[in-house]
């Protein structure tokens, strides 16, 4: 008889295991729960004391955290987790284009002129992030300055357009590595290959110039353009639109 | 008892073992059975990808990609563009100020979605797109689906906005489920297959303005220039043979100049002979111009010794960068010249060569030619030519 009870528990557990664990939770569930049981769910989530996720009076809310001995993020290859009292559960994708017009006046030929831009990025609950850089060179009825399309160094003899995104010492000290904020432990942005190397300018239409590999605090960059012209270099007024375009995958 | 006891266990092990059947078919048989459900999660490696940043431009490509969590077939896609949140079940989606994925979105698929059946746009909105297909397509666990949404035109807000991304298992739920009341969705969708938000951003786009100032640089030499018009000399030419030089019927007589072209004209430069001595006369005359002993040659071609004429052959241009070319009307078999009746001495004169881009430095050689014939009067014939160089930038 008691074979028999222990192999009726084994089907009453067998059955339990596969109507628990069938994948019934998002059926009944909310959607937008990280996890979730036939009963319960669970999304953005305080447990224990030193915080609040939303304190609130009649006119305004906040969100509380002290004591906190461990914030930012765990990954491995399946997983990720942020730790810390006030993580959303939002993934975002901040991206700010901080200069967004610069007039180099004249150029003269054989002088290199130089320029700088600046834009940040911060993305959230990500896997990464890539930022391109979308439009042609400056041009000028149909002439480009000449591209570099590969890393190049800066040779004011020749026609040369190009831009890096690190500190450089030629044709002049100028430019900046790209700055973690608040530091490299909470953010990983980091400049393309290709536009990683200082002195040496590149510019494509449609090339990545900056990336994060993981979710990213924010990371300032600095875009260092250099500018070269010959006699031959047709004249007028060159423009340039350049457009960046962030993306981050989820 | 012992007997009893094994007895019953025998009774009850067919019916026992017929549910343990039952339920090890039904664990394999309950995903089937729930449906669309059954595989529903969160979509990984998700991404969109504009093709323009920019706030408010039109034209702009949305590349949507992301991987199922499961292989099944997909009936229908949205994907939900919204300035407040990306978090599926959210009750709100406010649509991104100005954004419009058009009247009928164009949808192009990539890889990764069968394209059997007619995947169709219908229902869609300004910020909302139904992709539906009443043959539900393939797709298969972990492999990227890609499509693009052609023709957007971006949100006038700079910054971040959402996109709400999911899957259902036919055309009709996903219509049906996915419902749409101004800014209102539904909290939960049955019939979801996955599911999972997206972030994007807007950003300004940087204008970036440079100057190249306009040169031109043309000298006549009677010698070659130098790099940069260096080393000229006055360009006198006197035509004739014999000493002291003179011209008559037995032969044609030359002598030569040279020009040099520099310019960063980007659609090149145009050299113009004008005669400056006579507004009758393109030829040589020995009275100012009243009277034209010796007239231009007219069409290109050769002087023949003996038939007064005067005229010039220009070569094309020669060392330097960029290329110089004769006009027709003057060049380039040597020993042929030509020289206009009339338009050497019209306004602008008469174009002799040209360039069709920048040069640099381009010398090009001008050879005039004169000859008398038995009936030109004596005297000393001359004219004033001036070379004139037009940079069109």
């Amino acid at each position: 008889m008691s074979k028999l009870k222990r192999l009726v528990g084994v089907l009453v557990l067998w059955l339990l295991l596969f109507v628990g664990t069938a994948p019934l939770a998002h059926a009944v569930c909310s959607p937008d729960l990280q996890t979730c049981s036939a009963s319960y769910g669970v999304n953005e989530a305080f447990f224990g004391t030193g915080g609040e996720l939303n304190a609130c009076s009649a006119s305004y809310c906040s969100k509380q955290a002290a004591g906190e001995t461990a914030v930012g993020n765990t990954t491995s290859t399946s997983y990720k987790a942020q730790a810390g009292f006030n993580t959303d559960r939002i993934p975002s994708l901040t991206f700010v284009v901080n200069t967004t017009n610069i007039n180099l006046g004249v150029l003269t030929p054989g002088t290199t002129a130089t320029a700088n831009t600046s834009f940040s990025v911060k993305s959230y609950l990500s896997s990464g992030y890539i930022v391109q850089t979308v439009g042609n060179a400056p041009t000028y009825g149909g002439h480009q300055l000449s591209p570099l399309t590969t890393a190049t160094a800066s040779n004011p003899a020749a026609e040369q357009f190009g831009l890096n995104l690190v500190a450089n010492t030629s044709p002049v000290a100028f430019g900046t590595n790209p700055v973690q904020i608040p530091d490299s432990t909470f953010s990983f942005g980091l400049a393309a290959t290709g536009y990683n190397t200082a002195n040496f300018y590149r510019y494509n239409n449609g090339d990545t110039i900056a990336q994060s590999n993981s979710s990213s605090g924010e990371t300032d960059y600095t875009m260092s353009y250099i500018f070269n012209t010959t006699a031959l270099t047709p004249g007028g007024t060159y423009t340039m639109s350049q457009g960046l375009v962030a993306t981050a995958t989820f | 008892m012992k007997t009893n006891i094994a007895s019953k266990f025998s009774a009850l092990r067919r019916p026992v073992l017929t549910i343990v059947a039952l339920v090890l078919s039904m664990s394999g048989a309950l995903p089937a059975l729930l449906g669309g459900t059954a595989y529903a999660g969160q979509v990984t490696t998700r991404s969109i990808q504009l093709s323009n940043s920019t706030p408010s431009a039109t034209g702009t490509t949305y590349n949507v990609s992301f991987k199922p969590t499961a292989t099944g077939t997909v009936g229908g896609i949205v994907v939900d563009f919204c300035s407040d949140s990306p978090i599926i079940g959210s009750t709100n989606c406010t649509a991104p100020a100005g954004m419009t994925i058009g009247a009928s979105p164009s949808v192009t698929i990539t890889s990764g979605l069968g394209v059997g059946g007619t995947w169709a746009t219908t229902s869609s909105t300004a910020n909302t797109l139904f992709y539906t297909n009443a043959t539900p397509q393939a797709v298969t666990a972990g492999t990227s689906v890609i499509f693009t949404i052609n023709a957007v035109t971006n949100t006038s807000a700079t910054g971040s906005f959402y996109a709400r991304v999911l899957t259902f298992d036919t055309a009709a739920h996903t219509t049906a489920q996915y419902t749409l009341a101004g800014a209102t969705r539904a909290s939960t969708f049955a019939n979801e297959l996955d599911y999972g938000g997206i972030a994007l951003s807007t950003a300004t786009a940087i204008s970036i303005t440079a100057t190249v100032m306009e040169t031109l640089s043309f000298c006549v030499s009677k010698v070659a220039p130098g790099v940069g018009c260096t080393g000229t000399s006055v360009p006198t030419l006197t035509l004739g043979h014999g000493s002291p030089l003179a011209l008559d019927s037995s032969a044609v007589d030359t002598d030569t100049a040279y020009t040099q072209v520099s310019s960063n004209a980007n659609s090149g430069v145009i050299v113009n002979l004008k005669t400056t001595s006579s507004v009758t006369c393109s030829g040589l005359s020995r009275d100012g111009g009243a009277t034209c002993g010796i007239p231009g040659k007219g069409a290109f071609g050769t002087i023949t010794a003996g038939t007064a004429n005067f005229g010039l052959n220009v070569a094309d241009g020669t060392g330097g960068t960029g290329t110089v070319s004769h006009n027709a009307n003057y060049g380039t078999t040597v020993g042929s010249y030509g020289m206009g009746a009339a338009a050497p001495f019209s306004t602008y004169g008469d174009p002799i060569e040209s360039s069709t881009g920048a040069t640099a430095n381009v010398n090009s050689l001008l050879t005039f030619a004169a000859t008398a014939a038995t009936t030109t009067p004596a005297g000393i014939y001359s004219t004033t030519e001036s070379l004139i160089a037009t940079g069109t930038f």
